[in-house]
């Protein structure tokens, strides 16, 4: 290869590079919590602050099985989440402290995960459709009710191909899969 | 349980001849296709039974009619063995056309059970499908253009896979890779998980969501059936879901999985989520991406034992001259539900 033509073969690179994947993360982590304490969770099912209807319901549903297969942690069936929740008066996505205590109470768990979708959607760039998510979850531990960690993950979709070539996108299902591992890789490393 | 279970359906249904013969019941037509409806029906009626049907036709639907009796699959075994008893058969054969394209590539997606009215154990579960390209060879040869002649092979195929009890079946050549990121609580074998009862599936896809829940629930039953599985009857399993009042797809409470409990002879529950389903039948050489994910629960302690998911696209893997390109998306279904199922029960893929 001729040494004209390498720097902008790495610059395509590094654009491809940047193209894709993630976008940045915040994190919070409670430093006195011993999270080895958490053996089994609860998912309570997440928020839709986006404009796609399926989004929470999906990435809730990734969650759960994220979380099974990072084999750190025991995960409560959503439907006895569901469950749970409408016992507890006024209790949905965003419960308080009272009501996570009880959670913990009615199913067991030490630690309940709770969060929203907020954006989940098909961004067009020219020809390129582009997937975007951005999931926030919580940790809340039931004896105290308190947050010990909580994390926004942003997960742009489709290879550098995608974007580069104007070949076909990923399905946002894949793009949701990815952001919730990212996280949950976060919080169970 | 099961001796239990026979004594109440022998006194719902006294007397089944002992000779009685099967029941092709009508097609449950998910398609919107009647034309293509038919002529499975009429190629199953063929395969199943090719020196005629003892039942009549005419008098099958009506008593369907009669009972009320819609779906084959959401009836109660009590329902079905009341329907034996009008018409005199011992067994029913449900199918169901979940696709049917007639263009620009004709995919044909087929699914069926037999039911047994007196057993509170699924009979037999099996699916079948079938893209025009399946056969391509070079030089365009062995492609099948005409969508009826792809629905009556696909039809023949599932009767033959039923009049065989093969298990293997057909895509045992092409699996699957292994799904990785699964989780496994202890391993398991079809005798270790004793009768488990399918709940339907639910679906987070953008369009159709109910079609895909229901494929992926049929797949979800010929593949554990497959793998040697007891499974309960799924119109037990929909008569404790309806008189406890929920809709429950996808997931489950515990004082539903308790009156289940109480109510089935089951010991586990599987259950899962379609997350995406893209047939890409529009394009002329379809590329299906499909995502799905499942897990089995522990009926007596609600654990979930099991849980795995997959995503593929049917070129993943299509290997030289694209010979093992997947174009059908119930195919890809069919093999990422075989790989994911084996997972869980064990096996070679």
């Amino acid at each position: 290869m001729s040494r004209t033509k390498l720097p902008s073969l790495l610059a395509l690179l590094a654009l491809a590079a940047c193209a894709c994947g993630g976008l940045r993360t915040t994190q919070f982590l409670h430093p006195d919590f011993n999270f080895a304490f958490v053996e089994r969770v609860a998912v309570v099912p997440l928020e839709n602050l986006s404009d796609d209807t399926q989004a929470a319901t999906r990435a809730t549903r990734l969650l759960v099985t994220e979380l099974l297969a990072s084999g750190a942690v025991e995960v409560v069936e959503p439907g006895e989440v569901r469950a749970a929740l409408a016992r507890i008066p006024g209790a949905g996505p965003t419960p308080s402290s009272e009501q996570v205590v009880a959670l913990g109470k009615a199913l067991g768990v030490q630690a309940v995960v709770t969060g929203s979708v907020t954006q989940s959607e098909n961004m067009r760039s020219g020809t390129v459709v582009v997937p975007v998510v951005t999931v926030d979850l919580h940790l809340v531990e039931t004896e105290s009710g308190q947050p010990v960690w909580a994390a926004t993950e942003s997960v742009r979709g489709g290879g550098a191909g995608a974007k580069l070539l104007g070949t076909g996108g990923e399905p946002i299902s894949e793009t949701t899969r990815r952001c919730v591992r990212r996280l949950v890789r976060r919080l169970v490393r | 349980m099961r001796v239990a279970w026979a004594l109440l359906l022998g006194l719902a249904a006294p007397v089944l001849a002992a000779d009685a013969g099967g029941a092709l019941l009508p097609i449950q037509d998910r398609s919107g296709d009647p034309a293509l409806a038919a002529e499975v029906q009429a190629a199953l009626r063929a395969r199943l039974f090719p020196q005629g049907e003892q039942v009549d036709a005419a008098g099958l639907r009506d008593a369907m009619r009669r009972l009320r009796l819609r779906d084959p699959l959401e009836a109660p075994p009590r329902l079905l063995a009341e329907l034996a008893r009008e018409v005199g058969a011992g067994w029913f054969f449900a199918a169901t056309l979940h696709q049917a394209n007639r263009e620009p590539v004709p995919q044909v997606t087929l699914a069926a059970q037999v039911l047994v009215p007196a057993e509170p154990d699924l009979a037999w579960a099996g699916f079948a499908c079938a893209t025009g390209l399946d056969g391509r060879k070079l030089l365009g040869r062995g492609l099948v253009e005409d969508a009826g002649e792809l629905a009556r092979g696909t039809a023949r195929r599932l009767a033959d896979d039923y009049l065989r009890g093969a298990r293997a079946g057909h895509f045992a050549t092409r699996r699957v890779p292994p799904a990785r990121g699964g989780y496994l609580r202890a391993p398991l074998s079809a005798p270790g998980l004793g009768a488990v009862a399918v709940i339907p599936f639910d679906a987070v896809t953008d369009r159709e969501a109910a079609q895909h829940s229901a494929v992926l629930t049929d797949l979800a039953l010929a593949a554990l059936h497959r793998r040697g599985v007891r499974l309960v009857h799924p119109g037990l399993v929909a008569e404790v879901l309806l008189q406890r009042g929920v809709q429950s797809r996808g997931e489950l409470d515990g004082l539903t999985r308790a009156a289940l409990g109480i109510a089935t002879p089951v010991d586990h529950i599987f259950t899962g989520t379609a997350e995406s389903y893209r047939s890409g039948a529009t394009s002329q050489v379809p590329d299906p991406w499909i995502a799905f994910s499942a897990r089995a629960l522990q009926v007596d302690n609600g654990h979930i034992v099991w849980a795995d998911g997959l995503e593929r696209r049917g070129s993943d893997g299509s290997g030289l001259l694209e010979r093992n390109r997947v174009h059908g998306a119930g195919c890809l279904a069919e093999q990422m539900m075989e790989a994911l199922v084996g997972g869980l029960v064990g096996g070679s893929s």
